[in-house]
Parts: C-alpha cells; sequence; structure tokens
C-alpha cells in the first residue's frame, strides 16, 4: 500500500529518520516506537502527504505521493490526529459524516448509504446513543472516540494511527485496537500506529519500527525486534521482559528500577 | 428559525413604514399620500433600508467566514484590521475635504492595501491562523492609534461628522448598487464552497487530511472575508457587533453546516440592522442616534442572554 525509498525527514536540520526504506503490506500491523520528541508523528504526518518531502520518496499503490491530488490521497489514507481540535459546535452524527467528504462529487449530497456507514461506525465506537450530541459536551475519551469513528466513517484502505490509545480507558484500548486488527484480517486494510505501550504493541502489531533519537531507525517482525537491548537503548532506561503466568510463551515487558 | 422570513419581512416593512415620519404625521403637517410620498419613499426610505439589510447581511456573512478563517467562534471581522484600514483611509480623505463616492473609493483602497499587507507578511507561514491573528492584532492596534491621532488633529468642523460615521451612521445613505453586488455574487461563490467551509472548521490540518486543499479555501475566505467588511464599512461605518454575534446565534440553533449557516446569518443579520436602524432614527426623533451604538447597546444584553441560556 504505502511504500517508502530512502525517505529522510528532518526538521531544522535535525535529522528524524534517515534513508528509510518502508513497505506496508494490505493486511499488516505497523506500530512505531520511539521516545518523545523522535519523529513519530512527524512521520506519520509525512506519509499522510500533511507535510511537505525533502528527500526520497513515497509511493501509494505504486504512484508517487506527491502527484496525487488532496481528495484521491484522503480516499485511500485516513489519519488520525495526537489531539483533534473541537472548536465550533456541532453534532456527533454530523461530525462523523464530514468524514464522507473525499468519496463525495462535487454539490453531491450524503446519501443513505454514507449514513449507514456512519451508524455503523459510531456503535462500533459505542457512541450510537451520544449521536445527537454536541461533541463539545463529551468527555475526552469520548472525543477520541468520536475521533476513530470518523476516521472509520473515511473508510480509506490505510490507517496512519498517531497515539491512537490517548485519552482511552484499558477496555477501550483493548476494543479499539482489536477493531484494528479485525479490519486489517478481514478487509485487508493496513494501519501504522505509533504507540507508546510497548505491550500492546506486542500484542497487536505483526511489524515495528523503532526510531533511535540520533535519525537511525530499525524494522522487522515485532518478535524479532522486541528485545531488551534494543529497548533498553530506544528508551534509554532499562527494560526487562518477565514470563507471565497467565499468558505462557508471551513476555509482558517491564521497566526495571534502576 | 423557521419564523426567520417573517421576521425579516416585518423588519423590511417597519423600516420602510415608520420613521421620523411618523412624528411628523404627529405634528399634523404631512400626510401619507401627499405629492411628497413618492420622493420620500424611493429616494430616502427605500435606500436607507436597503443599505441597513445589505451592510447587516455583509457584516453577518464576513464574520462568519472570518471566525472560520481564525478558528474562533468569537472572532470579529474587525480583528484582522481590515475595517480599520479601510476607516482609516476614508478617515484622511475627509480630513484633506474630500467627500461623497470619493470616501467610498477610499475605503476600498484602504482595505485592499491592508489586504495585500496581510497576504504579504503570512505567505511564507503557509496563512497559519496563529500568524494571521497576529498581524490581524498588530495592524487593528496600528489602525486604532492612527485613528485617535487623525480624530485629534481635525478640525472642530469635520470632528462631528468623523466621530458620527465611525460610530456606524446610515443617515444620508444613497442606492447601494455596488454593495448588492458584492453581496449578491460573494452569496453565490460562499454558497459554492459551503461544503468546504464546513471541514475548514475542523482545522486546516484535519481538512487536508481528509482531502481540502485547505490553502485555497482559507484564501478565499480571507479574500471574501475582508470584502464584505469593506462593502460594509463603505455603507455605515464601523458597525462591530453584527459580525460577532449574529454567526454566534445562528450556531446557538444547532445550524453547523455552513450551507445552512451562511444564508441564515446573512439574513439574520440584515434583519437586525433594519430593525436597529429604525430604532436608532424613530426613538428619539428627529434626533438621530448611529446605529452602531444602538446595535451594541441592544445586542449585548441579548448575546450574554443567549450564552447563559445554552450553558
Amino acid at each position: 500500500m504505502i511504500q517508502t525509498k530512502d525517505l529522510t525527514i528532518s526538521i531544522n536540520n535535525n535529522i528524524l529518520c534517515h534513508q528509510l526504506n518502508l513497505d506496508i503490506q494490505p493486511g499488516k500491523i505497523w506500530g512505531i516506537l520511539g521516545p518523545n520528541a523522535s519523529g513519530k508523528t512527524t512521520l506519520l504526518q509525512t506519509l499522510a502527504g500533511l507535510l511537505p518531502i525533502k528527500k526520497g520518496n513515497i509511493f501509494i499503490q505504486d504512484r508517487q505521493l506527491s502527484q496525487l491530488s488532496r481528495k484521491k490521497i484522503a480516499q485511500t489514507i485516513g489519519f488520525l490526529f495526537q489531539e483533534m481540535k473541537m472548536i465550533f459546535p456541532q453534532s456527533v452524527e454530523n461530525f462523523c459524516l464530514l468524514a464522507r467528504y473525499p468519496h463525495l462529487s462535487f454539490l453531491k449530497k450524503i446519501s443513505s448509504h454514507d449514513k449507514e456507514i456512519m451508524i455503523h461506525a459510531l456503535q462500533q465506537m459505542d457512541l450510537i446513543q451520544k449521536r445527537n450530541e454536541c461533541i463539545t459536551r463529551l468527555s475526552g475519551g469520548e472525543k477520541r472516540r468520536l475521533a476513530i469513528a470518523a476516521l472509520l466513517t473515511q473508510t480509506p484502505s490505510t490507517y496512519l494511527l498517531d497515539e491512537p490509545t490517548n485519552h482511552l480507558d484499558i477496555r477501550h484500548q483493548m476494543h479499539v485496537l482489536n477493531h484494528f486488527r479485525e479490519l486489517s484480517k478481514k478487509q485487508r486494510v493496513s494501519v501504522m500506529m505509533s504507540l507508546h505501550d510497548i505491550n500492546l504493541a506486542q500484542s497487536f502489531c505483526d511489524n515495528l519500527l523503532l526510531i533511535y533519537p540520533e535519525g537511525k531507525t530499525v524494522q522487522g517482525k515485532t518478535c524479532d525486534i522486541l528485545t531488551e537491548n534494543n529497548l533498553t537503548r530506544l528508551y534509554q532506561h532499562p527494560i526487562i521482559s518477565l514470563q507471565s503466568s497467565w499468558q505462557p510463551g508471551k513476555e509482558t515487558i517491564c521497566l526495571s528500577q534502576s | 428559525m423557521k419564523r426567520l422570513p417573517l421576521f425579516l419581512l416585518i423588519s423590511l416593512v417597519i423600516s420602510l413604514a415608520c420613521s421620523s415620519f411618523i412624528y411628523s404625521l404627529s405634528q399634523g403637517s404631512i400626510s401619507v399620500f401627499s405629492d411628497n410620498f413618492s420622493v420620500i419613499f424611493f429616494h430616502l426610505r427605500l435606500p436607507r433600508t436597503l443599505s441597513a439589510f445589505v451592510c447587516g447581511a455583509l457584516l453577518a456573512l464576513s464574520g462568519s467566514l472570518m471566525q472560520l478563517l481564525l478558528q474562533n467562534p468569537l472572532a470579529d471581522p474587525y480583528a484582522l484590521g481590515i475595517s480599520g484600514g479601510a476607516a482609516l483611509m476614508t478617515l484622511i480623505m475627509m480630513l484633506f475635504g474630500i467627500s461623497g463616492s470619493w470616501l467610498i473609493g477610499g475605503a476600498w483602497l484602504g482595505s485592499l492595501i491592508t489586504i495585500a499587507f496581510i497576504l504579504l507578511i503570512n505567505y511564507q507561514q503557509r496563512f497559519q491562523t496563529h500568524a494571521l491573528l497576529l498581524t490581524g492584532i498588530a495592524l487593528a492596534c496600528g489602525f486604532s492609534a492612527c485613528i485617535s491621532f487623525i480624530l485629534l488633529i481635525s478640525p472642530q468642523t469635520t470632528l462631528h461628522n468623523m466621530l458620527f460615521w465611525l460610530s456606524g451612521d446610515l443617515n444620508g445613505a444613497s442606492m447601494p448598487t455596488l454593495a448588492c453586488w458584492i453581496l449578491f455574487v460573494g452569496f453565490v461563490m460562499c454558497y459554492w464552497l459551503a461544503p468546504g467551509f464546513n471541514l475548514i472548521g475542523r482545522g486546516e490540518q484535519e481538512a487536508r487530511a481528509l482531502g481540502l486543499s485547505s490553502e485555497k479555501y482559507q484564501f478565499a475566505l480571507f479574500l471574501l472575508s475582508s470584502l464584505f467588511t469593506a462593502a460594509a464599512v463603505t455603507l455605515a461605518g464601523c458597525i462591530g457587533f453584527i459580525g460577532l454575534m449574529v454567526p454566534h446565534v445562528t450556531r446557538l440553533f444547532k445550524h453547523d453546516d455552513h450551507r445552512i449557516l451562511l444564508p441564515v446569518s446573512a439574513l439574520l443579520g440584515g434583519a437586525l440592522l433594519t430593525f436597529a436602524d429604525t430604532f436608532a432614527r424613530t426613538l428619539f426623533a428627529p434626533q438621530q442616534i448611529p446605529v452602531g451604538i444602538l446595535i451594541a447597546l441592544l445586542g449585548v444584553p441579548c448575546f450574554v442572554w443567549l450564552l447563559r441560556k445554552t450553558s
């Protein structure tokens, strides 16, 4: 779906990502791990075409990203922002329906099919009973789920999620990530998300990309990447893995007191 | 809100029928169907009513657009300093004794220079909201200082006129042909762009992520809102409250789609200013008070009440 070739990302001559070659296949979930300010958000926004590409290339379905129109990109790539601005009062329903914009031709109205997609997305995110409420009155977690519901209403084939579990309680964290895993299995969508919880990354991601502070990156299968050495170097804090008694064969990653 | 057309009709009829004319009637000097009737109706009352309506609609529209552009529901068309630029230019021309239609040209020039200046400064920042807002604040401060200075040095004979015009005055309005055209063409463009405006309300980055070329729409917002402001300023000076209040009230009635919000705002703004102007010229007739002052006096408590009601 998305491929990058020698992609170098920098902010003010500070290289965040050096000559990155990614190949995100349909049906796969990728996780991005890295310390604060390592460039996870910048990478995701560059992949979505929201920031200019300075060096290297990005291809979507074998076409160069920079040559596609904004609308075309939005039909294939959905982006979940870390924080969502909700300035003007609006109903939950209408907020979600706006996400159908990339699929509507000029002056075409919302169809009943679009509404069905919206209602399904709200049901998935457990918000259907709030459909007529004003978005400015939702709680932090509800706003987060609303943003995800809007993203699902957009029905892209690639999801770029910037810390999707922000503001969510544990039940909803698992629910949201399970939903994306189901989507990737059933509808062959590809997902790339930045996470801070290594245990969630371990249970939900097929592949991982580690971004080290100095711009070096490591990528590969989750089981190969999640080593104590890699993680300790990544976060510059000692990290150990423990065998959990309730989930044999799977390790739980813990911080060690140093 | 469904009674909006009725409200509008009533405001127009009252404005056309009722004026300080009633005051004259009570003096028993003029009868309604005298020879003067058509002269008064077509040369005094109709232009004034139309001016009030068009000015109100322009202000409400420019307010709605400016709020979208600045991502702030309480933003004012005056926040970008464009009306300040227009007013300053008009005052400078008044100071040199120029009057009539030349003043309109001056206001246009002032607002256009301000727009060009703002665009020039913000070009490199890709028209980011905070940069635009800061430029607007700086410009508005500068213009208001210049206006105060001009008021200080201007002679007593012109000072009263200037102050009256600055506080928003529809007295002596002529047929607002140009403003009508601006309102009509601008409104059609707004309606055409409204689906994109809905997305812009979420912020430029999010709108881009949903497939909108934000920069183009922001540019359109900027040009249209400043054009509306300039046209309104040339009609009636500085009337600030409508652009702030009408879009907000419209949103309180749960209109969030700009295909509905913009027409409703325009009609409501027009009707409101028509009402206010009718009051302004009849309340203390034959003494007239500037409509801008009346709008602020009437509007502030109404606005506070609506805010309290919804929260």
